[in-house]
């Protein structure tokens, strides 16, 4: 129907072991984990269809899917070859239209709204895109289009594999109403469980519930799910956007003396704000640390950095020296945050003398902190921690750049 | 304290003497400089407490004598001073500056509380030229950190080679690494390697680049001393370990290209206006260095390159870049790279003395 908004979701099918089969045309086939050798510790990072089918999935320590698997090549994650491949996909994305917003290494949305005079109706464009993905990589896609991102994300993962699915303008409800709740984007286990024991097991019994029952259970989460779940999302598809400075702040539920505590907290405020910057492809060359005081006073000290990073490792450092300068012994800590600024293009100075190490600035750090990316994109930020960020509550991840503005 | 000289002489040494005063100084004392005068020789010194210069020359010294004034006060007089001759008398409290324009005034600091500056004995040790000493600073104090939190990186390594009769000079911030092989005469067997503020070196470089003569090298009472000519500069030496920076001289290479040192220099001058981070990719027969900043704009520059090996895509801080091309003193610049994650080598066509190990930037 011309007028309506066409959103497409676009996602790679088994993308890591995908990748690995262009490079190794024998795995063909054949069943695939891409993670490490099974006798190791590690988890799985991807499992083709092939895998799949013995029970094998994602984050399973790799001997549990040796067992299960036994006959499936074992690969290390290449992950340097997978963002090789992401950005000549992400080439034949722009080459349709300029409006994709990547959502992760492996998928994207595009809206193709204004695209039908130029290039025809999306469902044919949608097709051709993957054909041509298919076509030129070798890579196998699913996609989902309809009106709005959430649906058209919902689409795509039912298509999989290698399918299409198109929700018609008007029937979103319909399409999402039988299914489970945890169909939903950010409907995790917990949201599940709570949701379950009310009763609520499918999106159609989540669209029952009033507004305000859902906010009051998941707070403004709840706003956003009652949406969704008709198959509404005000979000359009963001081209880049100039990000300006990356923060993150934490108010403690009460103030605090506790040092340790304090510097754990930015710990992990530094790794939010660093896995900002890597989604944006940015590093930064200045620093700042902010405490508030129980009286409201408002203290922040800046540091600028001799090279730009996005290591939180590096970062880390230098917010414990600037918190030590800001120190007031005695005097209560309300809040406390990190932000980021001095934000140029992505590209990690490396160090001569780190490799032996997990240094700030060494290739391992890049790499630990790829893989940390990884399993949290793939299964929330809490999904794995630093052992002294465990128990501080992050919340629920809020947006995270700065735009505009200095 | 009576002093008469040429106007011209007694400013010069004053002015060395300044390059050995801290701006960062907080102790009164360390902002004057000592003026000793005996025996016809007129010698004004200056400390930070970590370097010291002293100066000299001949002068008429009908009473001998010691004193310390603000050496600023001192310096700023004699430089705006037209005649040809001074006439310095210390008296109450006042050193007197006699000229023919006029006299001028400058209240005395107590010669005692001043540090004890060392005076350059016994025989020399090395012995280099002026202007390669200079050339081998200047090649190598930039890669030197300013980060006083890891004070061994601030400082220059001076290493022997005992068969080649040279001293090696190395300094690095832990991102890009400069090595000067620089030739010497003299005992190089009695050379003891160690570490000295690049501070330091620089000064001396300073006041030899401005002289014809050689530069003098020893090491006494654990100070490293410099004389050229009728200057000393000694310094402290920085106790630790220095990096073990011979692992990161690459044994092989994959690729090898050789650019054109000014075509190069303009090159990456131009793509420093849109980023810092450069992507230089190595094809054929030319090198296609790109920067991009988002919402900003792009570069995009090829320069026609001999290459040998493998074709090659890595990142490099356009800033430090620049620093190791235009320390090449070759027409050309030779650049060994072996993979996209490994320190790069930039050095002279056709001689090893001079060597630029830049670790690359990981672009995303």
């Amino acid at each position: 129907m011309p007028g309506e908004k066409a959103i497409l979701h676009i996602d790679m099918d088994a993308f890591f072991c995908s990748v690995e089969r262009v490079l190794d045309p024998t795995l063909e086939g054949k069943p695939v984990i891409v993670g490490g050798d099974p006798g190791t510790r590690g988890v799985v990072s991807a499992a083709s269809y092939e895998a799949r089918e013995f029970g094998v999935h994602s984050a399973m320590p790799l001997a549990s899917a040796g067992r299960l698997c036994p006959g499936a090549v074992f690969l290390p994650v290449n992950f340097h070859a997978y963002l090789r491949y992401s950005r000549l996909v992400r080439d034949i994305l722009d080459e349709f239209t300029p409006m994709v917003e990547p959502a992760g290494i492996d998928e994207a949305y595009l809206d193709l709204t204004g695209c039908r005079l130029a290039l025809g109706e999306p469902v044919v464009v949608a097709q051709e895109i993957r054909r041509r993905i298919k076509d030129e990589l070798g890579l196998p896609s699913s996609a989902g289009l309809s009106t709005a991102k959430v649906v058209s994300k919902v689409a795509s993962g039912l298509a999989k594999p290698d399918g299409f699915l198109e929700v018609p303008p008007g029937g979103e409800l319909e399409f999402l109403a039988p299914l489970p709740v945890e169909k939903i984007p950010g409907v995790g286990p917990v949201c599940r469980g709570t949701l379950s024991d009310m009763g609520i097991r499918t999106v159609g019994d989540l669209t029952l519930l009033p507004v305000e029952a859902l906010q009051s259970i998941l707070g403004s989460w709840g706003r956003i799910l009652h949406q969704h779940a008709r198959g509404i999302d005000r979000r359009r598809v963001e081209k880049e956007r100039t990000v300006k400075s990356v923060s993150r702040e934490t108010t403690y539920d009460t103030d605090t003396i506790d040092y340790p505590l304090v510097r754990s907290t930015l710990l992990l405020l530094s790794e939010k704000c660093c896995r900002a910057l890597r989604r944006e492809r940015l590093a930064t060359t200045r620093v700042a640390v902010k405490l508030r005081h129980s009286d409201f006073n408002t203290y922040m000290k800046f540091q600028t950095l001799p090279v730009a990073t996005d290591q939180e490792q590096a970062i880390y450092r230098v917010a414990c020296e600037l918190f030590e300068k800001l120190l007031d012994r005695g005097v209560l800590i309300r809040l406390v945050g990190v932000s980021l600024s001095g934000l140029v293009t992505a590209g990690c100075q490396g160090e001569l003398f780190a490799d032996a190490g997990a240094a700030p600035g060494s290739l391992r750090t890049d790499r630990l902190n790829e893989s940390l990316d990884q399993i949290r994109n793939r299964y929330g930020f809490q999904a794995i921690a630093r052992g002294s960020t465990v128990g501080l509550a992050p919340g629920r991840e809020e947006p995270h750049v700065g735009q505009g503005g200095t | 304290m009576i002093v008469s000289c040429k106007k011209e002489g007694i400013n010069s040494i004053v002015q060395s003497a300044l390059r050995g005063i801290s701006s960062k100084v907080t102790i009164p004392i360390l902002t004057g400089v000592l003026i000793n005068a005996e025996r016809n020789r007129l010698v004004i010194s200056s400390t930070d407490l970590e370097m010291s210069v002293r100066a000299e020359m001949d002068a008429e010294v009908p009473e001998s004598g010691a004193t310390v004034v603000s050496g600023r006060l001192m310096g700023d007089i004699l430089k705006n001073l037209r005649s040809a001759d001074v006439k310095i008398e210390s008296s109450e409290k006042y050193l007197t500056v006699k000229s023919d324009e006029g006299e001028y005034r400058i209240r005395e600091m107590m010669p005692e509380d001043f540090p004890k500056i060392p005076q350059w004995e016994g025989e020399l040790v090395l012995k280099a030229g002026g202007g390669e000493f200079l050339m081998a600073v200047q090649q190598t104090s930039k890669a030197s950190s300013s980060d006083e939190k890891r004070p061994v990186l601030t400082g220059t390594l001076l290493e022997k080679e005992v068969g080649d009769g040279k001293i090696r000079m190395v300094s690095t911030d832990s991102y890009r690494l400069a090595l000067k092989e620089l030739e010497v005469t003299g005992e190089l067997t009695k050379w003891e390697d160690c570490i000295i503020p690049t501070r330091a070196l620089n000064e001396v470089a300073r006041l030899a680049g401005s002289s014809d003569a050689d530069v003098e090298i020893k090491m006494q009472d654990k100070q490293m001393m410099f004389r050229v000519d009728n200057l000393v500069v000694s310094s402290r030496l920085i106790e630790g370990q220095f990096p073990n920076y011979r692992q990161l001289l690459p044994k092989g290479e994959k690729t090898k290209v050789k650019v054109d040192r000014e075509e190069i220099i303009a090159a990456i001058k131009r793509s420093l206006i849109f980023g810092h981070n450069l992507r230089f990719g190595v094809y054929g027969d030319h090198v296609r260095i790109t920067t991009e900043t988002p919402e900003v704009g792009d570069s995009k520059e090829e320069v026609a390159a001999e290459v040998e090996g493998e074709e090659l895509e890595i990142g490099f801080n356009g800033v430090y870049m620049m620093d190791g091309v235009t320390a090449v003193e070759s027409e050309k610049v030779e650049i060994r790279m072996d993979e996209a994650q490994k320190p790069a080598v930039l050095g002279n066509d056709g001689s090893a003395s001079y060597k630029y190990v830049l670790m690359p930037v990981r672009l995303r």
